[in-house]
């Protein structure tokens, strides 16, 4: 069965190159807009691996990593987001993000990540 | 401080718009205007700022670039109207230009914050505070940059 990513962005024109690239690789994709849909759809998805934002609208994506690992707390996040100042990166991978990619996404370096934390 | 901070956001716009689209800006012009700046957007990102100083930021361009642009994050899939997906690539401009300029701006010791970005189309925009404007051309046209700070008293 093919593994499931959920993709986290309040852009849909970032939800849908993720989508588009991850299902060219045959995943399962499922997406969200915000850090509460996350959350819920985290429950129902059960993904195994999660691409998450930061800066969105109501819940963001560092207190959603919070929220994500109460439920589960083996969750694979992958934070992919505009904010790299080290500060924010230290607070995703301390909050339990598995690694940091700051955005613009470059294909080639998300597949990579992606692969490592699936296979 | 004013013109360091205006720097990170110039330096950030240029770096990441030739990353996502591939084309180089050339900057045409920096004014101050100590009272505040009107222009009319046919779009604009907007977003604020909070920390080591409190203000908003802002990109301002027009339908062919916007349309363009989207196009361009879409791997090139031809984009002839305008629909939320434009909006959707503006907003995630501005958000990835202000993300890298507090990258920069934290590098040099100021620790910012910024919201997500909203989308005004068709609005004269009135700063009413002090504001640095620059403008950029490309092949696509011209794109300005608007950073408000929200009190005089941190502009030095
Ligand atoms: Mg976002």
């Amino acid at each position: 069965m093919s593994k499931k990513i959920l993709v986290v962005d309040d852009a849909s024109v970032v939800r849908l190159t993720l989508k588009h690239l991850f299902e060219s690789y045959h995943y399962n994709v499922l997406e969200a807009e915000t850090g509460e849909e996350a959350v819920e759809k985290y429950k129902t998805f059960k993904p195994d691996l999660v691409t998450m934002d930061i800066t969105m609208p109501d819940m963001d994506g560092i207190t959603a990593v919070i929220e994500i690992l109460k439920i589960d707390a083996k969750a694979k996040i992958v934070m992919c987001s505009a904010m790299g100042q080290s500060n924010k990166v230290k607070a995703a991978i301390t909050a339990g993000a598995k690694t940091f990619i700051v955005k613009p996404l470059h294909p080639e370096r998300v597949l990579s990540v992606i692969k490592k934390y699936l296979d | 401080m004013d013109s360091k901070i205006v720097n990170q956001f110039i330096k950030a716009l240029t770096s990441i718009f030739a990353q996502v689209t591939n084309v180089s800006l050339t900057k045409t012009d920096l004014e101050y205007f100590p009272d505040g700046h009107k222009v009319s957007a046919k779009i604009a990102a907007i977003l604020s700022i909070a920390g080591a100083f409190k203000g908003q930021f802002m990109l301002i361009l027009n339908e062919p670039m916007a349309l363009q642009l989207t196009s361009v994050v879409m791997a090139g899939v031809p984009v002839n109207n305008s629909s939320d997906l434009v909006d959707s690539a503006v907003r995630e401009l501005c958000n990835m230009v202000a993300g890298e300029a507090s990258k920069r701006l934290l590098e040099i010791g100021f620790n910012c914050d910024i919201t997500f970005p909203s989308i005004a189309r068709g609005k004269q925009i009135d700063t009413a505070s002090p504001s640095f404007v620059s403008k950029f051309e490309c092949e696509w046209g011209e794109l300005q940059q608007i950073l408000k700070f929200e009190h005089v008293s941190q502009i030095k």
